[in-house]
C-alpha cells in the first residue's frame, strides 16, 4: 500500500500544483489546499489498487465459471 | 329487452335537457344585437380574411396544454374502470402519474404560461 | 374468500416489487424525482416576487453536479448487481453498473466544465440543467433496457431533451437551425429504429431482447407444430437493418453524420461538450446488447454493414475535418473519425472488440473532457469585435505565448487524439486495431492507420498554429475557472499516466465485456 499511498499523494500534489499554475497564481497559495489534494490523491491511489485486485479476483471468477460452462456444454455435445 | 329500459330514460331526459336549455335562451334571455355579437364567429378569427395571417402563438401554447391534459383523461378511464382489480398499488401509481402532471401545471403557471397577455 | 386471496396476491406482489425492483432502481428514481424537485424550486424560486426574481443557473448547476455524484455513488454501492427488472423491462449488470457511472461522472465534469459559461452568459435558463439531468436519466434506462420498449422510450426521453437544449439560444440563428435540423432528423431516426422494432414484433411476436435471442438461436431448427421464424427471412434482416440505421443516425456514423457537424456548431458551447461526451457511450452499451444478444444469429448481415460504416466514418471524418476552419466543427468531424474506430470495435463482436471498445470511450471521454474545458474558457480581447470565446481555431494562436502550461495541455490532448503513442490515444486505439486483426478485419485495421496519419495533419495543424503562428490580435485567456482547471489536470494525468498504469481499465473492461457476453 505504500508505493500507492505515496503516487496518489504525488498526484493529488500535481493536480493542485497544475490548477494553480494554470490559473497563474502563486504555485503555493493556499497550502492547506495542498494538503487536502495529497490526501485525496493518496486515497484515490489505495481505491485503485483495491479496486485492481477485486476486479482481477472477480474477473478470475468469471472466467473459471465461462471455462467450466463451455467444457460442460462440449462434453455435453460430444456425448 | 327489458335491461334498456334505463338507456331509454336516460336518453329521453338527456333530449329534453338539451331542448329545455336551447329552447330556454328564445324565451328569457334579453336580445340586443351589435355587430359584434351577430357577425360570424370562427374562433376568434374573422372568417373572411387571408388565410395566411399572423396569429398569436398562445392559440399554440393552449392547444398544447390541452392536449396533456386531453391524454391525462384518457389514461384515467381505464384506470378508473379497473380500480377494482390493480389494487393500491395502480391506485398510487396513478396518483403519482398525476402529481408529475400537476408539477408539469406549477411549471407552466409560474412561467406564466397561462396568462393570455 | 377470492377476494381475500387475490388481497394478498396483490400485496404480496407490491411487496416484492418494492423490496426488489424498487431497490435496484433507487439510483435512477433518485435522479428522476431530483429533476423534479429542482425543477419546482427553480421556478418557484425564480419566479418569486418578494426573492427579487434570483438568478438560479449557477445555484442549480452545483445541485445537479451534486445529484449526478450522488446517484454514481448510489450506483457504485448497489445492493443488488445482476438482476432482471420489472417484467422483463429493465436489466442491471456489471457491464450497465460501469456505463452508468461513466455517463454519470461525464456528465458532472460537462456541467462544472460550464459554471463560467452559465454565470457570465446572460441566458439564465435554469432548466437547462434540468434537462440534462433528465437526458442523464433517460441514459441510465437507455443503458439498462431490455426490450425493445423501453429502449425506444428511453431513447426519446433522450432525443427530446436533447432537441431543446441544442435550440436553447432562443435568439440566435444558429441555435434554432441546429435545433430545428435536430429534431427533423431525429424524429426520423426515432421513426427508421421504431419501424424496425415494429417489423422485428412482428415477425416474432416478442419484444424482449432475450426472448428475440432465443427466437433467432432457434431458428434455423423447425419446431413442430409451430411454423418455424427463420434467421434467413428477408423481414427480420429488414427490421434488423431498420434498427442499425436508427442507430447510426443517433451516433452520428458516417453515411448518416450530416446533421451532426451543424448541431455540434450551432448549439452553445456546454451543449455541444455535452452531445459530444456523454451520449455516445450509453447509445453504444445498448446496441451492444442488442446486437450481441438478440441479433447474434444474424452477425453475418450486420457485421458487413458495420464494417462499411466504420469505414466510411473513419475516411469522412478524416478528410472532411482537413477544410474546417471553426473549431466546434472540426471537433464534430473528428468526433466521427472516432466513431469509426469504436464502430471498429463493435464490428469484431468479440470479448476483445468489445474491451477495446469501452477503453476507447473512456479514452476519448477524457481527451474531449480536456479540450472543450479549455474551449469553454473565457477570452480577454484587446481589440473589441472579438468574441468572448474560442471560435476559429486560427483564434488559438496567442495560447502558447500567453498562457503555455495550456497549450501544453492542448497539444497534450491532440497528440492523444491522433494517436502518438506514450498518450493514451494510442494505447486505446493500437487495442482497436489489435482487435480488428484479432477477428480477421485487416482492411479495418489497415484503413485505421491510414485514416488516422491522415487526421494527425489536422491535429496537428491546431498545434502549429498555436506555437509557430503570429497573429493580428492578440487575446489571452481570462483567469481559468478553477473547475476547468480541475477537469483539465485529472484528464492530462490520464492521458499521460494511463499507458503506465493500464491494469485496472484493462481489468474492469475485460469483466463487463464477459458480462454482455455471457
Amino acid at each position: 500500500m505504500a508505493p500507492a499511498t505515496i503516487i496518489g499523494g504525488l498526484l493529488g500534489l500535481g493536480v493542485q500544483l497544475y490548477c494553480n499554475a494554470v490559473r497563474k497564481l502563486p504555485l503555493m497559495r493556499n497550502p492547506w489546499e495542498h494538503v487536502l489534494f495529497i490526501g485525496a490523491g493518496a486515497a484515490f491511489g489505495n481505491w485503485l489498487v483495491d479496486f485492481e485486485e477485486r476486479t482481477a479476483l472477480e474477473l478470475k471468477e468469471v472466467l473459471a465459471k465461462r471455462e467450466a460452462a463451455f467444457n460442460h456444454s462440449s462434453a455435453e455435445r460430444d456425448a | 329487452m327489458y335491461e334498456y329500459l334505463g338507456i331509454l330514460i336516460y336518453f329521453f331526459i338527456a333530449l329534453a335537457l338539451s331542448l329545455l336549455l336551447l329552447g330556454l335562451p328564445f324565451v328569457v334571455s334579453t336580445r340586443k344585437a351589435d355587430p359584434e355579437k351577430i357577425s360570424a364567429y370562427e374562433c376568434g378569427f374573422d372568417p373572411f380574411d387571408d388565410a395566411r395571417g399572423r396569429f398569436d402563438i398562445q392559440f399554440y401554447l393552449v392547444a398544447i396544454l390541452f392536449i396533456i391534459f386531453d391524454l391525462e383523461v384518457a389514461f384515467l378511464f381505464p384506470w378508473a374502470l379497473t380500480l377494482n382489480k390493480i389494487g393500491f398499488f395502480g391506485f398510487w401509481s396513478m396518483m403519482l402519474f398525476l402529481l408529475i402532471l400537476t408539477i408539469g401545471f406549477v411549471y407552466e403557471w409560474r412561467k406564466g404560461a397561462l396568462d393570455w397577455s | 374468500m377470492y377476494l381475500e386471496q387475490s388481497f394478498h396476491k396483490q400485496i404480496s406482489f407490491s411487496s416484492f416489487l418494492f423490496e426488489n425492483d424498487f431497490l435496484a432502481l433507487f439510483p435512477e428514481i433518485f435522479l428522476v424525482s431530483t429533476g423534479i424537485f429542482l425543477l419546482v424550486y427553480g421556478v418557484i424560486t425564480s419566479t418569486s416576487k418578494s426573492l427579487n426574481y434570483p438568478l438560479l443557473s449557477y445555484n442549480i448547476s452545483w445541485y445537479a453536479i451534486m445529484a449526478l455524484l450522488y446517484t454514481s455513488l448510489l450506483i457504485y454501492n448497489s445492493p443488488i448487481n445482476n438482476a432482471v427488472l420489472l417484467y422483463n423491462t429493465l436489466v442491471i449488470d456489471d457491464f450497465t453498473q460501469f456505463v452508468k457511472i461513466t455517463c454519470l461522472l461525464s456528465s458532472a465534469c460537462c456541467i462544472s466544465m460550464s459554471l463560467q459559461y452559465i454565470q457570465t452568459q446572460g441566458d439564465n435558463a435554469f432548466e437547462t440543467l434540468i434537462l440534462i439531468l433528465f437526458a442523464v436519466s433517460s441514459m441510465l434506462f437507455l443503458t439498462s433496457s431490455a426490450d425493445f420498449i423501453s429502449l425506444y422510450l428511453a431513447i426519446e426521453l433522450q432525443s427530446l431533451s436533447f432537441y431543446v437544449l441544442a435550440a436553447l439560444k432562443r435568439n440566435s440563428e444558429f441555435a434554432t437551425e441546429a435545433g430545428l435540423k435536430y429534431f427533423l432528423l431525429g424524429a426520423f431516426s426515432s421513426g427508421l429504429l421504431i419501424f424496425g422494432c415494429s417489423l422485428i414484433y412482428g415477425y416474432t411476436g416478442v419484444l424482449s431482447f432475450s426472448e428475440c435471442a432465443k427466437i433467432f438461436a432457434a431458428g434455423v431448427v423447425p419446431f413442430d407444430g409451430i411454423q418455424a421464424v427463420t434467421t434467413e427471412s428477408a423481414l427480420v434482416s429488414l427490421g434488423m437493418v431498420f434498427i442499425l440505421a436508427g442507430f447510426l443516425f443517433k451516433i452520428a456514423a458516417a453515411p448518416f453524420h450530416m446533421w451532426s457537424p451543424d448541431v455540434y456548431q450551432g448549439a452553445p458551447t456546454p451543449i455541444t461538450a455535452f452531445f459530444v461526451i456523454t451520449p455516445k457511450i450509453a447509445l453504444f452499451a445498448v446496441f451492444l446488447r442488442v446486437f450481441l444478444q438478440s441479433f447474434y444469429d444474424l452477425f453475418p448481415i450486420w457485421q458487413t454493414l458495420v464494417i462499411f460504416a466504420s469505414l466510411a466514418s473513419m475516411l469522412v471524418g478524416a478528410l472532411a475535418a482537413l477544410s474546417q476552419s471553426q473549431i466546434k466543427r472540426l471537433m464534430a468531424f473528428s468526433s466521427i473519425n472516432h466513431v469509426g474506430y469504436l464502430l471498429a470495435g463493435f464490428a469484431c463482436a468479440s470479448i476483445e472488440g468489445i474491451q477495446a471498445l469501452s477503453i476507447y470511450l473512456i479514452v476519448y471521454i477524457f481527451m474531449n473532457i480536456a479540450v472543450f474545458s479549455i474551449l469553454l474558457c473565457n477570452m480577454r480581447h484587446t481589440h473589441n469585435n472579438g468574441l468572448p470565446r474560442i471560435k476559429y481555431i486560427t483564434d488559438l494562436a496567442f495560447l502558447a505565448k500567453t498562457n503555455p502550461l495550456l497549450a501544453f495541455t492542448f497539444s497534450i490532448a491532440m497528440f492523444s487524439m491522433a494517436g502518438i503513442p506514450p498518450l493514451a490515444g494510442f494505447y486505446s486505439k493500437a487495442y482497436i486495431f489489435f482487435a480488428a486483426l484479432g477477428s480477421n478485419l485487416g482492411v479495418l485495421a489497415v484503413v485505421g492507420v491510414c485514416t488516422s496519419v491522415v487526421s494527425c495533419f489536422y491535429y496537428l495543424r491546431l498545434i502549429r498554429i498555436m506555437y509557430f503562428s503570429t497573429p493580428k490580435t492578440w487575446c489571452s485567456t481570462a483567469r481559468v475557472p478553477r473547475t476547468n482547471a480541475l477537469a483539465l489536470a485529472i484528464s492530462l494525468f490520464f492521458l499521460i499516466f494511463c499507458m503506465a498504469y493500464p491494469a485496472p481499465l484493462h481489468l474492469i473492461t475485460h469483466k463487463i465485456a464477459i458480462a454482455l457476453c455471457v
